[in-house]
């Protein structure tokens, strides 16, 4: 019965190093090369784009009209910027490249008002220095697998029960 | 902290089957086909026994639903070599998918057969897989899956509780997709240790029993006796 045990720690161990977010690399590029850094630097707060983060346990990618709320006129000679209101002349929504999404092998619940509103954490814990970023990424800046939830749910005292996340 | 227990009204029970119905939809579980079913492979988290007693035109029919009974002292539990299976600190029985190995001591072990090992991968028509739950994860093939109270109803309870700061109330709040979903209100789902609640009452009436109650497993699905 011991090593039975022993034998499905091991394989549990295996398991577990599996990443719970794949941070997979974009396959392409972003269809803006947004520049995080100009807009947090002007005061904007992440939940302006990223909608229902707060509320929800999703968050969102923002789609052309959040851009077009400041951009439907010109603001400066940024080719990027230019490419907002060419996307919207074409009625093209726009194509983000996720860089986030919780692996289907982790059967994991993860709530984003749970964390953000509940839990008071910053984004940058999860996301990294995204505020200080100039271009897009290429891929997920922090690299979280289960030891990395863990650690953290350790550390403020939440429950580390299997089910309060898996299902 | 609450003590999540279901009460049966068997007097109630009409055998219409919403549970299993909705049970199946609420927690995707797989569709088996008849010649799966036929090998005894069947998955249906909650189910309806029917028995059928004296002969005609003198016949009366009896039907017992069937949950996990989310035992105090689970079985399941005790067995699983990797911990699995695992006993929440509200003493509901929930099974991670991710740590399954598949051996399927559980399934041997469980005395109420109320533990499915998933022998395909998993199929449904296509009606039904366009209409999949995304509150629930898609087992993979070759794990035991079994009904653990609808656990992922009582995750986003807690976190509408927390939000307005207080515990999750003990009734109403949250309740299993078979108890939502029971026409005859036959089930009754709430906090055992809440003598407030209705399942509470119920289960201290002396019309409750729970399955093979000599074993000692303790189960936390009380029934009541027809009258």
């Amino acid at each position: 019965m011991r090593s039975m045990r022993m034998i499905g720690l091991l394989l549990f161990a295996s398991v577990a190093s599996v990443l719970l977010v794949t941070s997979r690399p974009a396959s392409g590029e972003q269809p803006i090369a947004f520049n995080h850094k100009a807009h947090v630097s002007k005061g904007l707060d992440c939940a302006i784009c990223h909608r229902y983060v707060r509320e929800q346990a999703f968050a969102t990618l923002p789609t052309i009209e959040t851009c077009l709320m400041c951009h439907s006129a010109k603001m400066s000679d940024n080719p990027e910027e230019a490419k907002i209101r060419e996307f919207a002349k074409r009625g093209e929504p726009l194509r983000w490249q996720r860089l986030y999404a919780l692996s289907p092998d982790a059967a994991a619940y993860f709530s984003h008002r749970r964390h953000v509103t509940l839990g008071n954490i910053p984004c940058a814990t999860c996301h990294g220095p995204m505020a200080e970023r100039t271009t897009p990424p290429p891929r997920a800046l922090v690299r979280f697998d289960m030891d990395f939830c863990i650690s953290c749910h350790q550390e403020k005292k939440v429950s580390t029960a299997c089910v309060a996340c898996h299902r | 902290m609450a003590r999540w227990g279901m009460v049966i009204d068997l007097d109630r029970c009409t055998g219409c089957q919403a549970c299993v119905v909705t049970c199946k939809a609420e927690n995707n579980v797989p569709v088996v086909t008849p010649r799966e079913a036929q090998r005894g492979r069947l998955m249906l988290w909650m189910t309806v026994i029917p028995e059928v007693e004296g002969e005609f035109p003198r016949v009366r029919a009896r039907f017992t639903p069937r949950p996990c009974m989310q035992c105090d002292h689970p079985p399941c539990v005790k067995v699983c070599p990797v911990q699995a299976m695992t006993k929440s600190p509200e003493g509901t029985v929930s099974h991670v998918f991710a740590r399954c190995i598949g051996c399927r001591f559980c399934v041997q072990a469980c005395p109420y057969g109320v533990t499915y090992f998933n022998w395909q991968a998993p199929t449904w028509p296509k009606d039904l897989r366009e209409a999949l739950n995304p509150d629930f994860a898609i087992r993979p093939t070759g794990v035991v899956e079994m009904c653990d109270f609808c656990h992922h109803r009582l995750q986003h309870a807690r976190e509408e509780a927390r939000a307005d700061g207080r515990e999750v109330r003990g009734e109403g709040e949250y309740v299993p997709a078979c108890v939502q979903a029971c026409p005859a209100r036959a089930l009754i789902f709430g906090d055992l240790d809440d003598p407030n609640t209705a399942a509470s009452n119920l289960a201290h009436s002396p019309r409750a029993f729970r399955m093979l109650e000599d074993l000692g497993t303790s189960p936390k699905v009380y029934y009541l006796k027809e009258g």
